[in-house]
């Protein structure tokens, strides 16, 4: 803008000027320049441009002139002129570079983001141990190339194909956002989730972008979330009638509802630390009874307090499972679905049974146990262990369907299950005593006895006591394979019974064994339980999906069976000391409770673990430990024959895995170290590597901020808003015919304004002017500039000014390269004008002789510009002297005229443009009218005191001859 | 080369004490016709235009056109140094850079000595377009400046109005307002009384007070003064000297303002 560094040349000549002292005065303004610094200068934080930025720029520096009573005169630049042009045509030249370079940098802003996700991706994966991450095959190199678009050729791995279309940058794009500004949004968002506005519904609790999120938020978030669940969702109960014609719709729905608020509050119970503690009290709530029910999709059971909607999803999983391998167990839960139909008191206290049955097994389990500890497990129990277990065989096969199934749902003592199921289904002449046995088992303990006592003779009481519960204890590993064998029996009818049996005893010593291993390392009991009940699967079952289907629903299943053991055992330990102790039977209650509630928490701990492990787990024991189907069928074949052998085998494998298992387990742990070693070394590489990036972005963002502020320009619609401004605020202002400097400077020729409001020095070529510079800038003291001060002091009229432009470069010229100012006003002291200048050079340049290089400054000048400067023949363009000499300008000498300013239209102009709402428009507006007002009150003897200036003619410019005299002397410097 | 000599140095204190008030440095351009000055104050409100004709000295000469650029406070401070009835002689060489001036005691044979130092002053020389004034008030210095003094209690702004009727000098502030009003009149007695108004068409203008009883300092120079005055246009005041004169060219307030 204007002549190249004209303003360092002629800055001796500024008179520092206070605002006061220009009351008054009419003062042209090239408004031009004004928009174009707004556009510039007024960005927020993200170098976005500011809504309305030229219009609040101009009311803010008119309240300034009208608060110094500065009567300003607007001047708008028209047409460019030719020469202009050229000079403009290179400008935008340059501006659309930015653009390209904006682009360039919002590619390489989404290059760097991208890179610091996959950094983030990767870090992720760290710490998930030994598996392997799901889209782990994304990122290496084959399947990365069939997602590349064709044609791209990558150089790196961070080489991105071009991007054909603009790219949308939004402000708030949260893929540009740095770590600081995420926090920040993250922060708004909680505060709106907890004013309630983010619709709960739609957030996806699982996702693992709510897992990211801080605690505290996920708290909120679900809190909200469940508190809302509760609510009718403010219907009315006939609007819902209105909604849910079918009432079982709204139960469904209702129950749906309740699942989910369930979920919630588990949920929450797990964020805010309670987990384990929730699964001990609900399972300790009484009287609670399990339904299973039937719905379409498969069998549901539920709590009568709906609290186990995981256990019942569990279970309809199950039963989905069960169905989907096409098996007969649908049929079989049709059994006992029917069973409590026939006598339906029966239910409830089968149901009952059930419950608290099971635990019983468990609790004996332990029992089990405390009374080996006490050596109470001799040889002896063998015997009646064999009847009781043919027994059970025996029911087994009698009842082959149902058995199976009321050990899937109710894992029902054996004893209950071989008293109804005969009596209901087979067995009609079995006496119904049996039931009420059972019934009354849970009555009381000594009932139990009687019961037993029925069964075998009375004098073995004790032992037979202690062989009841041994059985039942060892019922319940047995429970295992035997359901493995619910399936066995489909596929191998052949072996059924025989392995039936085979099992329950493999099962019984195994857990015999189990139970003496137990003692040492009691550890690994669960995992020695559940791994051979796996093998046998694996024995027979070919495939493995069907195998960890079966495992998963038996994993399910699992932690079911035991919670609902862990709060009963008191209970019922408690009956059973009652019932025990008159008999002086077995260990003393305290201490039995103890192991118990020693026993339980740590038994269910590692089943849970096995639940977690196994997946893990059976697939290396499955490639490793397993040889391939066809040795598996061998296997199988052998198991019929060779039992022993093969329990052995098996006892050996089991052993060996176990072994492996430590082994593995060594492995895992220095495994894992290392892996834990480098994943520290690798986190502190990551922040260190993130920090460079945050910074590296908001680098970038700043670049490209400034990128797009110097991409944007002046629009005619601004020119035309700060227009319509001027008319409200009652300020004249005229465009003139080609550049507003030459109009400013014929303004002031014309004697209609005291001096030019510019930044631009172009003023000075185009005519006498006097210049206020800095006049909006706070940090300077407005600044006088007249081109009689230059002309005196520096000895540079107009002419030599637009013979500096030609040196400098101007809007109509580019200027000689190398000249600076003082170069530029040395050759203009040396030769005086550019002709002569020119005329010296041609001479000059092709031979230095001495008589052309006679001056210092000829040498210095020589030397530097030798080889680089050659000037055109035209050198000093007449064009461009012509255009600064006459430019083209309106001489209308009418003068200017100001109206009272409109505040009431301007406030609406504010708001329409801007926003503003009207108060505060009059806030900013009032305080100036009103502090003009004031002055005028103050000062009002001078205010409106006219000046003699517009009278008096100066009737002859003198001028000390001293003043002459130095004044000569600088020119002759010069 | 300037050579001039007042018997009295009183002469020179008055008109010196009564400008520089409102003049700081200005020239003083000395020809054969006596000494001029011309200068704006710094508001530029008010034109200070002194002639001392070479009729007034007692002695004069000045063979060439000599520009003394004084600082018109230095001088005073000088000229107090000066008694009244001094015989005072003001000298500058041709391109000399000092003005001299002695002051001589007769009776005592005392010969006091000062060299001011001149100074090269830019100034524009300006001239007041002559015009026909609406309205010419002859009056008493005395009493005009007595009436603003009075009036100056008021308001800092005071209107003067001519018509057929007199001359009415009104001010009006925040305490209230104030008003006096001059029949033109002819004291036989007592001449400087006299209130003679020369009426083309009825003015009314405005008047900065603070300026205004600046420029009655010089009423101790005449013991009359005349205003002239044409609306819109500024006002002429005018002290009469022996020889020569004081006059103030007097801008009036603006009446009507945009911004108001």
């Amino acid at each position: 803008m204007g002549v190249r560094g004209l303003w360092k040349v002629i800055e001796p000549t500024a008179r520092p000027v206070l605002l006061e002292s220009m009351r008054g005065q009419i003062l042209a303004i090239d408004a031009s320049i004004w928009i174009y610094h707004f556009i510039k200068a007024m960005r927020d934080g993200k170098g976005q441009l500011l809504r309305a930025a030229h219009l609040v720029g101009f009311f803010r520096r008119i309240c300034k002139l009208l608060f110094y009573e500065i009567k300003p005169v607007f001047v708008f630049d028209g047409a460019a002129p030719i020469l202009k042009k050229s000079t403009t045509k290179r400008r935008q030249q340059r501006r659309q570079d930015c653009e390209e370079t904006a682009r360039a940098t919002a590619n390489r802003l989404l290059t760097l983001q991208l890179q610091r996700m996959a950094e983030n991706s990767k870090e992720s994966q760290v710490p998930v141990k030994g598996s392997i991450p799901q889209n782990a095959h994304y990122l290496d190199g084959e399947s990365s190339k069939g997602i590349t678009p064709k044609g791209f050729q990558s150089l790196d791995t961070y080489h991105l194909p071009e991007i054909e279309s603009i790219m949308p940058i939004q402000v708030n794009d949260s893929r540009l956002l740095t770590e600081e500004e995420l926090n920040e949004y993250a922060s708004k968002f909680t505060e709106e989730a907890r004013a309630g506005f983010i619709d709960t519904a739609t957030i996806d609790f699982k996702s693992p972008e709510f897992a990211s999120l801080p605690l505290a938020t996920q708290y909120q978030l679900v809190n909200t979330a469940r508190l809302k669940s509760r609510l009718r969702m403010g219907y009315s109960a006939e609007q819902l009638d209105a909604m849910f014609p079918d009432s079982m719709d709204f139960s469904r729905f209702q129950i749906k509802r309740v699942a989910q608020r369930n979920a919630l509050t588990q949920k929450l119970m797990g964020l805010g630390g309670l987990e384990e503690d929730l699964t001990r009290r609900v399972s300790s709530e009484k009287n609670k009874h399990y339904m299973l029910k039937r719905n379409e999709k498969g069998w549901t059971l539920s709590l009568e307090n709906a609290d186990s909607t995981a256990q019942s999803e569990s279970l309809e999983h199950r039963g989905q499972n069960v169905k989907r391998e096409e098996h007969s167990d649908s049929d079989e839960f049709e059994d006992v679905d029917l069973e409590p139909e026939p006598n339906e008191p029966q239910r409830e206290s089968l149901a009952t049974s059930s419950e608290e049955r099971s635990p019983d097994f468990e609790k004996l389990f332990g029992f089990e146990a405390a009374v080996q500890r006490e050596k109470l497990f001799p040889v002896e129990f063998s015997e009646p262990k064999h009847p009781s277990s043919a027994q059970h065989a025996f029911g087994h096969t009698g009842s082959t369907k149902s058995g199976p199934v009321s050990f899937l749902f109710s894992n029902q003592a054996p004893q209950t299950k071989q008293d109804s199921d005969p009596a209901k289904k087979k067995d009609v002449e079995e006496p119904p005593p049996w039931f009420a046995s059972s019934d009354s088992k849970f009555e009381s303990m000594a009932l139990t006895d009687r019961t037993e006592g029925s069964l075998v003779p009375i004098e073995l009481a004790d032992s037979i006591r202690r062989e009841y519960d041994e059985y039942r204890s060892s019922k319940r590993p047995k429970v295992e394979p035997e359901r493995n064998q619910e399936t066995e029996t489909n596929t191998i009818p052949a072996e059924d019974t025989t392995q039936q049996y085979l099992n329950t005893f493999d099962a019984r010593e195994r857990h015999n064994d189990s139970c003496k291993e137990r003692e040492p390392e009691r550890k690994q009991e669960p995992e020695t339980n559940t791994i051979p009940a796996q093998d046998t699967t694996q024995q027979h079952f070919s495939t493995s999906d069907a195998r960890e289907r079966d495992n998963g629903s038996y994993k399910e299943w699992e932690p079911v069976n035991i919670a609902g053991a862990i709060d009963t055992e008191p209970q019922q330990s408690e009956l059973e000391n009652e019932s025990v102790a008159p008999k002086d039977l077995t260990p003393p209650g305290p201490v039995e409770v103890l192991d118990l509630t020693e026993d339980s928490p740590n038994h269910s701990e590692p089943v849970e673990q096995a639940e977690t492990i196994e997946p893990q787990r059976v697939e290396p024991e499955f490639e490793s430990a397993m040889t391939p189907t066809t040795a598996d069928e061998e296997h199988t074949e052998e198991y019929g024959n060779k039992v022993l052998t093969e329990e052995d085998i098996m006892l050996a494998e089991a052993d060996a895995l176990a072994e492996e298992d430590e082994d593995q387990d060594l492995a895992d742990m220095m495994i894992g170290e290392v892996e834990e070693t480098e994943r520290f070394n690798k986190a502190l590489n990551i922040v260190a590597d993130r920090a460079a990036y945050q910074t590296e972005i908001t680098t970038l963002k700043q670049q490209f901020a400034n990128q797009q502020r110097d991409a944007d320009t002046v629009t005619d619609e601004m020119v035309s808003e700060c227009q319509e401004l001027l008319q409200l605020f009652g300020i004249p202002y005229i465009t003139a015919p080609m550049e507003a400097e030459a109009q400013c400077a014929e303004l002031q020729t014309l004697g209609l304004v005291d001096g030019i409001v510019t930044d631009d020095g172009d003023s000075f070529l185009f005519g006498e002017v006097l210049v206020y510079r800095n006049m909006f800038s706070m940090a300077k003291y407005v600044e006088s500039y007249s081109s009689d001060q230059i002309n005196e002091q520096l000895g540079l009229d107009r002419s030599r000014l637009i013979g500096l432009a030609f040196l400098l470069g101007s809007d109509y010229t580019d200027g000689i390269l190398g000249i600076g100012p003082v170069i530029g006003v040395e050759l203009l002291a040396e030769f005086g004008s550019l002709e002569h200048f020119r005329d010296w050079w041609s001479v000059a340049q092709r031979s230095p002789t001495d008589e052309n290089l006679s001056s210092p400054f000829k040498r210095k000048f020589y030397k530097r510009f030798k080889s680089k400067l050659f000037l055109p023949e035209n050198f000093p363009e007449a064009a461009v002297t012509e255009a600064y000499e006459h430019p083209v300008v309106d001489p209308d000498d009418t003068k200017f005229e100001w109206a009272p300013l409109d505040i009431a239209a301007l406030k609406a102009f504010f708001e329409r443009h801007a926003g503003w709402s009207p108060e505060y428009t009059n806030d900013l507006l009032v305080p100036v009218v009103e502090e003009t007002k004031r002055r005028q009150l103050v000062n009002k003897g001078r205010k409106d005191q006219s000046s003699l200036d517009k009278w008096i003619v100066e009737k002859e410019h003198t001028r000390s001859k001293r003043a002459h005299r130095a004044t000569d002397l600088l020119k002759r410097k010069r | 080369m300037l050579e001039a000599k007042l018997d009295a140095a009183s002469q020179l204190k008055k008109i010196v004490e009564a400008i520089r008030d409102m003049l700081g440095e200005c020239n003083i351009e000395c020809n054969e016709t006596g000494l001029a000055l011309q200068s704006l104050d710094k508001s530029h409100i008010v034109l200070v235009s002194l002639l001392l004709g070479s009729d007034g000295f007692s002695e004069y000469r000045c063979d060439r056109g000599v520009t003394l650029g004084l600082n018109i406070n230095s001088l005073a401070t000088v000229l107090r140094c000066a008694n009244n009835d001094d015989i005072l002689t003001l000298r500058s060489e041709d391109r000399a850079n000092e003005l001299i001036l002695t002051f001589e005691d007769s009776k005592a044979d005392r010969i006091s000595e000062f060299n001011l130092r001149l100074m090269d002053i830019d100034q524009e020389y300006l001239a007041i377009p002559e015009t026909e004034y609406a309205a010419t008030v002859v009056m008493s210095a005395a009493v005009l400046q007595r009436t603003l003094r009075d009036l100056s209690a008021l308001s800092e702004a005071v209107t003067i109005e001519i018509d057929k009727e007199g001359i009415r000098f009104s001010a009006e502030g925040d305490l209230g307002k104030g008003s006096t009003h001059f029949k033109p009149c002819v004291d036989m007695e007592n001449a400087e009384n006299s209130i003679n108004i020369t009426l083309s068409e009825p003015v009314s203008l405005s008047f900065n007070l603070q300026y205004f009883s600046n420029i009655t300092k010089a009423s101790s120079l005449s013991s009359t003064v005349t205003l002239q005055m044409t609306a819109g246009m500024p006002a002429q005041i005018e002290y009469k000297l022996p020889s020569g004169h004081v006059r103030y060219y007097f801008a009036p307030k603006i009446e009507d303002d945009p911004y108001a």
